[in-house]
């Protein structure tokens, strides 16, 4: 995805705008005038100075001749296979942090994978396997070699 | 001088058949952590703690040692093959590494930075062993003065690394600081920009938001352009790994002690260790090379300089922990907890009571960093099989593991919710020219630089000069100005010639 | 697939290991039915610390008594609230517990967390630490007659203290000592910090006057001849450290303890709860966790839940007040 750097500059802008509306509600240390504050509100001036000197490019680049373009998409995420991978990828993460805690790791885990391989073009079996491969290695390294609990939500019991 | 007597019963006690297993164990435990992208050195150290709770004190600590080191290494390995740094301590030089690979010499890249790491990381042991009390004596005369202008020392490292496109670069930095700014301000414990999320008053970790930057961000780009057309791959390589590393020894002997020493020095000062090391040894050595316009490209000598300073900094990190009980770092602050849960109390004191026990640790430090060279060796040879494996198949499961490692830095979701959206965050970056490095940078720095600005201040009683009284902190402050002067002055005598070359032009 | 090689290896040595731990576990007779899987120890500290160790040897050694895995699982951050809000919100069903510390009875007083005490299930306590007045071994007070007499005679703001974060249980200790000695709150600055180890090295390294923080944590330094302890805030001496004289002794009246416990979510089932805490009545008398303790000069000082409950909610009285005369309340 490109941005133009006049999008990209205002963006950065009103980060800092934001930040230094923040930081002016951020309590001030106890006969300092130094505390919470000072950090971001030195980021929020710098945001807004580097977003602007972003946009002038853009303005400079204009007045010698070329077209900004706002926004581009690079001919990978145009092609729809590309753009469903890529869907595809923060689905499977998505999924596992709304449904792992409640119907656990191992189902979500394996389902996941399973889609994702087959959308890659692995056959059936395969994907089958290596969806196995994958969860069974991650939940059998963390929950009992290394004790980091994954969760096992509808497995409750079973496990 | 220790006597022959205590060495006979260190030697006894760290080579023994049990010790030596855990070691090779633990040091391949270390290897997988940290070559797998979503792990890294410090969790490899906190998933060892449970399991060193049942073991006798030299076997505990062996394992850790091991781990650590070993982790720091192979955080290499994936950032040459998949461009995604295994280790935040790797990520100085990720681009590096990778390029070299891309180029075909694959060999060439992980050759040189285990070999480094190995040399560098007995670099830091030997100056544990002979200087730990002087070294440590010169960590305690920081206060937070000179911890600011070190942290601003740091910031600095930006300066020489940004290469094509220095505002963006400013700008990736900008965002790290301001992603670490989340959280409880560190000194009056306000919460910031939590969003009245609770799980957000812990800040930005770390882990996951580099998981996010280098892993998910590769991950996404692999997957859209799978189909159509696919990022370039490291070609497969053969040979041997160690060909041509003598040349590589000979040819840069000075950086590598150069680096070693750096690595050691700042892993021996408390909270700063084997990540920032390697930020500051590759900025020093781009800024003293022959040839600056390699670094980022693939330069042989950054990753020398880095890849040795970041495993001398393991060694060094000990210095304070052993000494006074202070952390040198992260893998420190937990070894700490380990030396008391098996009586070794640090302090000085530790030398005195069980000579023996420090005796034994330190060979197995010095056993690891030999080990270090077949097993690093022999991981990169199963590692190399990796490419065989097609994309298709090896993107998923990398994402289940960085999926997994999240979770686990945080025992919840939230892991992978901020893995996810800065992972995002990183992707759109890239793609319009932003650094991903400086985001590191000023993420690991951010707090400690703000932290150590106001507690200055507070004790200061907002005297500015009081950043210059004391003579370190005075030495380590006219330093910085003298960096950021001489690159004010470059950039205009830059910024002048561009513009006369211009008027030359429209002239003509 | 790539890593099989690498990852056997290790876990053949870590089964064994585990195994072998396991094959010591005597069979409990505690509880019929809990508990009949591993259970969550959530730690709001991080691995490494006081209460992470601690919470780790209890973990050990419930599952010695009640023969199931205990895992402890470090949720970190926050100043503490984010690991107390995952044990006040983990489902009650007994399979998730927690080491609820002193800082419960804080956080909700400057508004960082609605969470007080009567949140959790008390399960026992088991730790408690008072802080010391600790000064560089280059400091020219000696003892803490001398010191408390020159800090009411300096001007305010002459001596920086630290130890802990803003607000935190050791600024609190500096607040009440400075009350004790009839000064304002703020009369010696407090320089906040993360933790006490960097305090300590500030201390030594002459950024600062005073620490005030647990023996324990100045432990590495005052044995290594760096800093001296100059006073305790508690009832009584220590045995670790029978030459260090009580703020009482000295005519100052003010004590403060740190304190750990084991504590649920609310609505924990009653067999869960009589399981882990009899258990923990045994764990605090077992030689193990006397030795661990003392080795690492922690306190031990145990109350049953009922007596738990109550001295939480006192806590949590005392800590409001000082809160609020260190103008830290909100």
């Amino acid at each position: 995805m490109q941005i133009a750097d006049s999008v990209l500059g205002a963006v950065c802008a009103v980060l800092g705008a934001y930040m230094l509306y923040a930081a002016s509600g951020f309590p001030s240390f106890p006969g300092q005038p130094y505390g919470a504050a000072l950090l971001p509100s030195l980021l929020g001036v710098a945001f807004i100075v580097s977003g602007v000197l972003l946009a002038l490019r853009d303005l400079r680049a204009r007045r010698l001749g070329s077209t900004i373009v706002l926004f581009a998409i690079q001919p990978a995420l145009k092609d729809r296979r590309g753009a469903i991978s890529g869907a595809l990828i923060i689905a499977v993460v998505l999924m596992q942090i709304l449904f792992g805690d409640l119907i656990g790791f191992i189902p979500v885990s394996l389902v996941m994978l399973t889609v994702i391989l087959l959308w890659f073009g692995v056959r059936v079996l395969a994907a089958l396997f290596f969806a196995a491969l994958g969860t069974g290695m991650c939940w059998w390294l963390f929950s009992f070699v290394l004790k980091v609990p994954l969760p096992r939500g509808i497995l409750d019991g079973v496990l | 001088m220790i006597s022959l007597d205590v060495l006979s019963q260190a030697a006894s006690l760290a080579f023994s058949v049990q010790v030596i297993a855990i070691v090779i164990a633990a040091a391949a435990f270390g290897m997988f952590v940290g070559a797998m992208p979503g792990l890294t050195a410090t969790m490899a150290t906190a998933l060892l703690v449970p399991v060193t709770f049942f073991m006798d004190p030299v076997p505990a600590l062996a394992a850790i040692v091991a781990a650590s080191g070993m982790a720091i290494y192979a955080g290499d390995i994936p950032g040459a093959l998949l461009r995604m740094p295994g280790t935040p301590a790797s990520a100085a030089y990720v681009e590096d590494s990778h390029q070299l690979a891309l180029k075909g010499k694959l060999n060439l890249s992980l050759g040189v930075s285990l070999t480094v790491s190995s040399v560098g990381g007995l670099f830091g042991v030997v100056i544990l062993i002979l200087c730990a009390p002087v070294l440590a004596e010169f960590a305690l005369n920081f206060t937070s003065f000179e911890f600011f202008w070190l942290a601003t020392l740091g910031l600095s490292c930006a300066i020489f690394i940004a290469a094509r496109d220095p505002l963006k670069a400013a700008v990736s930095l900008f965002i790290g600081l301001a992603l670490s700014t989340v959280g409880l301000d560190p000194a009056s414990g306000h919460p910031r920009f939590t969003f009245g999320v609770v799980d957000l008053l812990a800040g930005v970790e770390f882990v996951p938001a580099m998981i996010g930057l280098f892993a998910i961000g590769e991950i996404l780009r692999g997957a859209i352009r799978l189909h159509s057309d696919p990022v370039p791959q490291v070609p497969p390589t053969r040979g041997p790994l160690f060909k041509g590393m003598g040349g590589i020894l000979r040819k840069y002997p000075r950086n590598i002690l150069r680096s070693s020493a750096l690595g050691t020095v700042i892993g021996a000062l408390p909270g700063s260790g084997a990540d920032i090391a390697a930020w500051m040894a590759y900025a020093v050595s781009k800024r003293f090379s022959k040839t600056p316009e390699e670094y980022g490209k693939g330069s042989v000598e950054g990753l020398v300089d880095a890849s040795s300073a970041n495993n001398a900094a393991v060694g060094g990190s000990w210095i304070p922990a052993l000494v006074f009980g202070i952390p040198g770092d992260s893998i420190t602050a937990i070894v700490i907890g380990v030396l008391y849960m098996k009586g070794m109390n640090p302090g000085p004191t530790v030398f005195l009571i069980n000579p023996q026990l420090i005796y034994a640790v330190f060979m197995i430090f010095i056993l690891t960093n030999i080990v270090m060279l077949p097993l690093g060796w022999a991981t990169v040879k199963v590692a190399r099989t990796v490419l065989s494996v097609p994309r298709r198949i090896l993107l998923p499961l990398v994402l289940t593991f960085c999926i997994v490692g999240s979770f686990a830095l945080t025992s919840s979701s939230f892991g992978i919710a901020l893995m996810l959206v800065i992972g995002l965050l990183g992707w759109v970056m890239e793609d319009n020219g932003f650094p991903m490095a400086p985001i590191i940078l000023g993420l690991i720095l951010g707090q400690l630089f703000e932290r150590t600005f106001v507690t200055s201040m507070i004790k200061a009683d907002g005297d500015l000069l009081a950043f210059f009284e004391r003579p370190i902190a005075a030495g380590l402050g006219v330093f910085v100005f003298l960096v950021w002067g001489g690159a004010l002055i470059g950039a205009v005598l830059a910024a002048r010639r561009r513009r006369m070359a211009a008027e030359m032009d429209a002239r003509l | 697939m790539t890593t099989f090689d690498t990852l056997n290896r290790r876990t053949v040595l870590k089964g064994a290991a585990g195994l072998g731990a396991l094959s010591l576990l005597p069979g409990s007779a505690l509880a019929a039915d809990y508990p009949t899987r591993p259970v969550e120890l959530i730690c709001p500290w991080s691995a490494g610390g006081g209460t992470d160790a601690t919470g780790r040897m209890i973990a050990a050694l419930l599952e010695k008594r009640l023969g199931q895995t205990f895992n402890v699982v470090n949720r970190t951050g926050g100043s503490g609230v984010v690991g107390h809000s995952a044990i006040a919100n983990a489902k009650n069903d007994g399979y998730a517990i927690g080491t609820v510390t002193v800082e419960i009875a804080m956080m909700h007083w400057v508004g960082l967390t609605d969470l007080t005490p009567a949140d959790y299930t008390p399960l026992g306590l088991y730790n408690a630490d008072n802080p010391g007045v600790t000064v560089s071994a280059n400091s020219e007070y000696k003892d803490i007659k001398a010191l408390s007499a020159a800090i009411k005679a300096s001007a305010p703001g002459t001596f920086k203290a630290s130890g802990t974060g803003q607000g935190g249980i050791w600024h609190l200790a500096l607040v009440g000592w400075m009350l004790a000695l009839g000064l304002a709150a703020n009369h010696v600055t407090w320089v906040p910090s993360e933790g006490s180890a960097p305090a300590m090295q500030d201390l030594v390294a002459g950024g600062i006057d005073i620490v005030t923080a647990s023996l324990a944590e100045t432990k590495a330094m005052v044995d290594a001849g760096r800093a001296v302890n100059l006073a305790l805030m508690g009832d009584e001496r220590v045995a670790s450290y029978p030459d260090v004289p009580t703020l009482k002794e000295n005519g100052m009246d003010f004590t403060l303890a740190t304190w750990r416990s084991i504590g649920g979510p609310l609505g924990m089932p009653q067999e869960a709860i009589d399981a882990v805490s009899a258990a923990l009545a045994e764990i605090v008398v077992d030689p193990e966790f006397v030795e661990f303790m003392s080795g690492r000069g922690f306190g031990i000082k145990y109350l049953a839940p009922a007596e738990h409950a109550a001295f939480m909610a006192q806590t949590d009285k005392v800590m409001g007040e000082a809160l609020a005369a260190a103008g830290l309340a909100t």
